[in-house]
């Protein structure tokens, strides 16, 4: 009789089971947690941007309602517009609810959510509008409530200077400067009026330079007898909203001086040594500035920026230049002094103003110097100099870097 | 003679693999991480922001531009995902009259987005975007 052999396989049959139901469980869970991931995620992202998004359509509502009254539109346009939205939100949102409620800003300076101010003094002019916004979001899985205020500005702000061409034809040069929520912006076109003494004349021919930094030269030739000229500049923005700003320019008998895209008009004279150099540089500071830069050990140097310009007539009333500097560098320096002078048409020189440098500087906003007018006493050809006289000390890295920006010369023969 | 009896320690074996390959199979799920990808209706919805966000996409919209939308579409969106694009009004009629495309989606497994838009003009116009997206291969 064949012996059978009974073998105890109770441990293999365990393996096999326990394979078994963890290849089930890993199976159930893994699709049960990536359908969770998937949905919880999506959900989750989704939600997020369609609170960002509705936000988003909130500003571009604010923007298009304030460039459609900035031409003219009624002030009540922003909440007709907001209540649309708002509507229309309600609407489209599917399996669940979005209440989007809004105020707008009604505390001076705004009115039903905007603020139009064209008429302030210093060549600055402002468009704005402001309103708060309250969402209610209920989704499937997600409740949320926030609160959130779009604040949108356009600001222009205008200054300009002019000088004399022949007769009563005055060249007046304006320099505008555009911003979005304070930030430079771009402008699309502008519209230009002076006001020739009698009338507001629409300027029918201006040039127009951009700079890709908010800031914009116009310049224009005009018959104005008036010794001051009243200027308008109307901005359209990128966004296509408007706004105006007034300013009256000075006449400055210098050219150029605010050095906007070149140092044309003026000439870089090195007067002593041999590392002393004066160049343009796009500063950012209406445009660009000019420098004088003098390096390497123990040098000593000296020059300086020069223009000529013909004075007539004589004997103005008042004499005010302005102008602004910075150093940038200051490097191992026995001595750093800077000054503005004015050459007469016999060489004398007249020092208007002077500055022993000693550390570096931020720039020194717009100086206002009062000039003697006995200065002027007689027609012909004078000067302006910016010089630069600079000791370097015992050092490779000796160095002084001064910029000159925004010079003005105003002869005002006003009694 | 002695006669070892080994049966204890191999079941002892058993058992712990056993234990071992249970707790593998509820350990590696939590472990297990397959999703940092961003989900398509993630992709789509940031396209459409970043389209949004400069009042690009109520322009073109505003100007009928289809075949601008689409061009800048299959920039933002990944060379892997095909979409379509459906534009409605405020009254909920579809309005564009060409297809905002980049391939068919029939087949596939579809993820949807809603956008609501508004558009950066005198009179802002309003329009709910449906885009659907799926993966390509």
């Amino acid at each position: 009789m064949r012996k059978v052999t009974k073998r105890n396989s109770s441990g293999q049959i365990l393996i096999a089971a326990v394979l078994i139901i963890a290849l089930i469980l890993l199976s159930t869970e893994l699709y049960v947690y990536d359908l969770g991931i998937t949905i919880g995620e999506a959900n989750l992202n989704s939600f997020s941007d369609s609170i960002f998004a509705i936000r988003l359509g909130s500003q571009h509502v604010i923007v298009g309602s304030l460039a459609n009254v900035s031409r003219g539109g009624a002030n009540q346009i922003l909440a007709t517009n907001l209540e649309r939205w708002s509507s229309f939100i309600w609407r489209q949102i599917p399996r669940g609810k979005c209440l989007l409620n809004f105020t707008t800003r009604d505390a001076p300076p705004y009115s039903s959510g905007i603020w139009i101010n064209w008429s302030r003094t210093g060549g600055l002019g402002i468009s704005g509008a402001f309103a708060n916004f309250s969402l209610d979001f209920s989704g499937m899985q997600t409740d949320a409530q926030m609160e959130y205020n779009v604040n949108i500005t356009t600001t222009l702000n205008v200054e300009g200077v002019y000088r004399k061409l022949t007769g009563i034809e005055k060249q007046v040069n304006v320099t505008c400067s555009v911003f979005n929520e304070g930030e430079p912006a771009l402008a699309n076109s502008f519209v230009v009026w002076y006001n020739n003494g009698s009338n507001w004349v629409q300027s029918q021919q201006h040039n127009q330079t951009g700079y890709g930094n908010g800031i914009y030269h116009l310049t224009f030739n005009a018959n104005i007898a008036a010794n001051k000229v009243q200027v308008s500049v109307g901005a359209y923005d990128w966004r296509e909203v408007y706004v105006q700003a007034n300013t009256t320019c000075s006449g400055s008998i210098i050219t150029n001086g605010n050095f906007t895209s070149d140092a044309s008009g003026w000439n870089f004279v090195p007067v002593s040594g041999s590392d002393i150099v004066g160049e343009w540089e796009n500063t950012g500071q209406s445009g660009g500035s000019v420098y004088i830069d003098v390096t390497t050990r123990n040098e000593s140097a000296s020059g300086c920026w020069n223009q000529s310009f013909p004075t007539s007539p004589a004997n103005p009333n008042s004499v005010t230049l302005t102008f602004q500097w910075k150093c940038s560098v200051f490097d191992t320096v026995n001595s750093l002094e800077i000054k503005v002078q004015i050459i007469h048409p016999n060489a004398t020189v007249f020092d208007l103003w002077s500055q022993v440098v000693t550390s570096t500087t931020e720039w020194s906003g717009i100086l206002n110097i009062n000039v003697d007018p006995a200065i002027f006493d007689q027609t012909g050809t004078y000067s302006i100099q910016l010089p630069d006289d600079t000791d370097l000390g015992n050092s490779d890295a000796a160095e002084t870097w001064i910029y000159y920006d925004d010079v003005a010369l105003v002869l005002d023969y006003t009694s | 003679m002695i006669i070892s009896n080994k049966k204890g320690q191999i079941k002892t074996l058993e058992a712990f693999l056993a234990v071992v390959v249970i707790s593998s199979a509820l350990i590696l799920p939590i472990t297990f991480s397959p999703n940092n990808q961003k989900s398509l209706a993630t992709l789509g919805m940031q396209a459409l922001i970043e389209l949004d966000v400069n009042g690009t996409l109520g322009k073109q919209i505003a100007q009928a531009n289809w075949m601008s939308i689409r061009e800048y579409l299959t920039i933002l969106l990944p060379i892997a995902v095909s979409y379509n694009l459906t534009i409605y009004n405020d009254q909920g009629d579809p309005i564009n009259n060409s297809a905002i495309s980049n391939g068919d989606l029939a087949g596939r497994k579809v993820e949807s987005v809603q956008y609501l838009c508004a558009s950066q003009s005198l009179e802002p116009q309003y329009y709910m975007l449906q885009l659907q997206l799926a993966l390509v291969g």
